[in-house]
């Protein structure tokens, strides 16, 4: 049965090598709740129709359990802000939007079992081959001391 | 470190402030109201989880307490964070905790810290459970 799902995940992990592939960088790298944001995003290899591309900031919660002799993870988002859509093939292929981090917004956090993770999905939807699908994680840092000054 | 309230002591935390900003100095002191049996006493400030996932906790300071008379002042630097939240999944709270020399906890009091002083309130958007088995993996890779 095993063998079975691996044989069925092969073409398309194989086609995938095709799939176009992006560099996404961030402006400034130093961030804190406030902070504005310059995203600017660049193919970089791969090939394939573009039909459409998203650009979406996630903050979400992730929390690691024990449940008998299994260990669990649940995650429950409490951020989802769309910051950037487009269907037209030169901004999916090379573009950029500002955004700015919420000021309310809750930093980064991680310990053994728990976790706040911000991060940047961006998504590209592909014809004839799977999708894009990229996972670029934020490090929200706490308001600096002169901040409270 | 013990996140539970212990039962009225002969020894009791008293806070300034219960809601707090990053950097400040929370002030408070040690009202003994009673006989003391500990030799030794130590003041601790940390932070802990609760709700679905395993309980995390740290120790930020810890202060050897010295009782020479009724009311002993003390105070702690409060670090930049993390904040305290309450989420879908996750609570952080901060406390002071007062501990003798067998680690059991004679008080224990909770104060909040964010830049608004208050707990920032996480509203869930979208939840899940899940745990990862090879027949998902496969199932959400090919959607």
């Amino acid at each position: 049965m095993v063998g079975l799902g691996v044989l069925a995940t092969l073409p398309h992990t194989f086609i995938a090598i095709f799939s176009p592939y992006f560099k996404l960088a961030l402006s400034p790298g130093n961030l804190t709740p406030g902070t504005r944001v310059t995203a600017q995003w660049t193919q970089i290899g791969g090939s394939g129709i573009m039909d459409e591309m998203t650009l979406t900031l996630i903050g979400e919660e992730v929390a690691t359990y024990k449940q008998g002799t299994d260990t669990r993870t649940a995650k429950s988002s409490f951020h989802h802000q769309l910051l950037k859509q487009s269907t037209r093939r030169d901004e999916i292929v090379n573009g950029r939007t500002e955004f700015v981090i919420p000021a309310d917004s809750l930093p980064s956090f991680e310990s053994d079992h728990n976790e706040v993770r911000w991060f940047l999905l961006h998504e590209v939807k592909v014809s004839k081959r799977p999708d894009v699908r990229d996972e670029v994680p934020l490090t929200i840092h706490p308001h600096s001391e002169s901040d409270f000054r | 470190m013990n996140a539970r309230a212990p039962q009225d002591g002969p020894l009791q935390i008293e806070l300034d402030h219960f809601h707090l900003q990053p950097f400040q100095e929370l002030r408070g002191r040690l009202r003994q109201t009673g006989a003391i049996t500990a030799t030794s006493l130590r003041l601790r400030l940390f932070w802990f989880t609760r709700g679905r996932g395993d309980e995390d906790a740290e120790v930020i300071a810890e202060h050897e307490v010295t009782l020479d008379q009724a009311e002993q002042p003390f105070s702690f630097l409060l670090p930049a964070g993390p904040y305290s939240f309450a989420g879908q999944l996750i609570t952080l709270a901060w406390a002071i905790e007062l501990v003798d020399e067998k680690e059991h906890s004679l008080d224990l009091v909770p104060f909040l810290l964010s830049p608004t002083g208050e707990e920032i309130q996480l509203e869930t958007e979208q939840a899940s459970s899940h745990k990862k088995s090879f027949w998902k993996k496969i199932t959400a890779f090919r959607k």
